[in-house]
């Protein structure tokens, strides 16, 4: 895939809070998720990579720069760009009468059927539509322009949790359909590994790591990508130890000595609460779960929706979170107070530098 | 089971209640004033003042929103020092006399460059003169709603057009002057009323000569003068009624 957006080094300043530097490379067709908590800069890397805010540093559009380059792009902020003066109608063909062309009609009965926008068409004005109506209007509107990049800025916002999915579930399909390269901005982090095949991590003004999902879940590139993802269950580390092909890591503060099968080093080490496996005494085990397994008391149980999430303490003294299904939690009765046995998975565990590039 | 009447909700209504009383009062005693007051001036009198007024007024206004609008929007899409201080300077007349702004006009008409423009328009004691007096006095009035109105218009608006490829003049046209219309309307009634009211500034560069300068509002002073008292309440209301008229559109296009 050839790189169809190219920022280099994009550096922002906006009074005490600076944005970068920034370099990315977006391939034509690739779905790529930026996240990060709300004030990372999110969209002020969309506004700056569109021009909208001064910014210094390089945007390449197929390798020329972006000024020259009259690129076809929609971007769907946060506040829609739906004109209330507008009739829905005219609102879903404006971004066509901006560019003086003719709605595709293929593509326009496409979309009419994939947004279900055939029952608001007629309406004389947009502000009758609910959120998730508008939503889809302003989509349509972009995506009727046929843009070679689309850019979504925060799209599930305002909806309800419940029907978040379903806005996910009509991005990916429009982005398969129409070949449609996207850069999707979201704070959701489930929204980013649903729709990302690369997830870029913005934290403070800064690109933390820039990866495929597996990796990002695997192998946090910092301790701030690990404490956005998973805070729990991060412990410092006292020294790392090479030994027989494993890496033995003894913990600072505690009497604990941790089996990593992944490589690295790094001043912390940590797992993320679904990958703490809770050992069932009347089952075998199995081979993943032989090292690590520590004998604990269940402190806090709190349900989730279909889950439940535990703080067990061992008798060493360390606090590990788990998240498992409800069912085996309601089958064996947990409680606070209940004796558990739980194994921190050596190829689950993950080394974490402070910062970028000091620990790998 | 009703509810006890809060003492504050009780003086709040009073109030406006003797406030309207009073406005009322007083444009009941115009009315009557207006048709049995004493003067010997036929109702017809009042035909030239209005037509003269009318004439006036749709000029400044014109001239004042044809010229304050890009002003307007400027004001409204600009932040920093100097959009702060164009601001400040274009808001003046809104909050200075009106003797003020007569006199410092016809200062300014009297030495160069000023003298210039009265040779070739010849603004003193003119029919001129009293558009330019309530063009001046306009001005700043239409230059703040309508720089309220850009302001509350998205300048998102317009960057998405233009990121799909529109022109600056479509933009202008099909973003941002229909998403400002109401607040413009607003702007154009509002300075119509306050010109059609004008009188400071009106008397003082161009005075009041029947049937050349006289306007309803200097109109009124004059009647008042010379004891026609049925000539001057006749007159008031027509203003009143021209104010109503405006307040009307301002609610409508305002949504209130």
């Amino acid at each position: 895939m050839s790189a169809l957006l190219r920022l280099e080094q994009l550096l922002v300043r906006r009074g005490e809070f600076t944005l970068g530097p920034v370099s990315l490379e977006l391939p034509q067709g690739e779905y790529l998720a930026v996240v990060g908590p709300s004030g990372a800069g999110k969209t002020l890397l969309l506004e700056s990579m569109l021009g909208w805010q001064p910014a210094s540093g390089k945007r390449l559009w197929r390798g020329q720069p972006w000024e020259r380059s009259r690129p076809r792009v929609a971007y769907l902020s946060q506040h829609l760009p739906l004109l209330p003066h507008l009739s829905v109608e005219q609102n879903l063909l404006f971004g066509l009468a901006c560019r003086r062309e003719l709605p595709d009609p293929t593509l326009m009965e496409h979309l009419r059927e994939v947004l279900g926008l055939a029952p608001y068409l007629g309406r004389a004005t947009v502000s009758t539509l609910s959120r998730g109506e508008q939503q889809r209007l302003a989509l349509a509107q972009a995506l009727l322009t046929r843009p070679e990049l689309l850019l979504l800025d925060e799209p599930s916002t305002a909806l309800d949790p419940h029907r978040k999915p379903e806005l996910w579930r009509l991005l990916q399909r429009l982005h398969r359909e129409l070949g449609l390269t996207v850069l999707h901005v979201t704070h959701d982090r489930q929204e980013a590994f649903f729709l990302g095949q690369r997830i870029a991590v913005v934290l403070g003004g800064k690109l933390e790591q820039l990866a495929p999902p597996g990796e990002l879940y695997r192998r946090p590139a910092t301790l701030a990508v690990a404490r956005f993802f998973a805070p729990e269950n991060l412990w410092p580390v006292a020294s790392v130890v090479q030994e027989n092909g494993q890496v033995r890591v003894q913990l600072a503060g505690y009497p604990v000595t941790l089996s990593v099968e992944n490589p690295g080093t790094g001043q912390w080490v940590g797992i993320r609460p679904e990958e703490v496996a809770l050992l069932d005494p009347h089952r075998p085990l199995r081979q993943q779960v032989q090292e690590n397994r520590f004998p604990a008391s269940v402190e806090e149980l709190v349900f989730l929706d279909g889950q439940a999430q535990l703080a067990v303490r061992t008798s060493a003294g360390l606090l590990v979170t788990l998240r498992l299904p409800l069912c085996p939690v309601l089958d064996r009765g947990l409680a606070p107070g209940s004796q558990v046995e739980v194994c921190l998975k050596p190829r689950s565990l993950y080394l974490v530098p402070e910062t970028p590039g000091s620990g790998r | 089971m009703t509810r006890p009447a809060n003492p504050f909700g009780v003086a709040a209504a009073s109030s406006a209640l003797v406030l309207a009383a009073f406005v009322a009062l007083l444009l009941a005693n115009l009315g009557h004033l207006a048709l049995t007051g004493p003067g010997r001036q036929p109702a017809a009198a009042v035909l030239t003042p209005l037509g003269l007024s009318l004439a006036a007024a749709t000029l400044a206004t014109g001239l004042a929103f044809l010229l304050g609008v890009p002003a307007a929007y400027f004001l409204a899409r600009s932040s920093g020092g100097a959009a702060w201080f164009l601001g400040l300077v274009l808001d003046l007349p809104l909050v200075l006399s009106p003797i003020a702004i007569g006199t410092a006009l016809l200062l300014f008409l009297h030495k160069p460059p000023g003298s210039l423009l009265e040779q070739l328009f010849g603004f003193t004691f003119r029919f001129a003169g009293v558009v330019l007096a309530q063009f001046t006095v306009v001005l700043s009035v239409v230059v703040r709603t309508a720089t309220a109105a850009f302001s509350q218009t998205n300048p998102l608006w317009e960057r998405h057009a233009a990121l799909y490829g529109a022109s600056r003049p479509f933009i202008l046209r099909h973003v941002t002057l229909p998403a400002a219309k109401p607040g413009l309307l607003a702007a154009l009634a509002l300075g119509f009323g306050r010109a059609l009211g004008e009188f400071g500034a009106t008397v003082t560069l161009a005075g009041t000569i029947p049937g050349r300068t006289e306007t309803l509002a200097t109109g009124i002073s004059m009647a008042l003068a010379s004891g026609e008292l049925r000539l001057a309440a006749q007159l008031a209301w027509i203003l009143v009624a021209a104010a109503a008229v405006v307040l009307l559109l301002l609610r409508r296009w305002g949504g209130k």
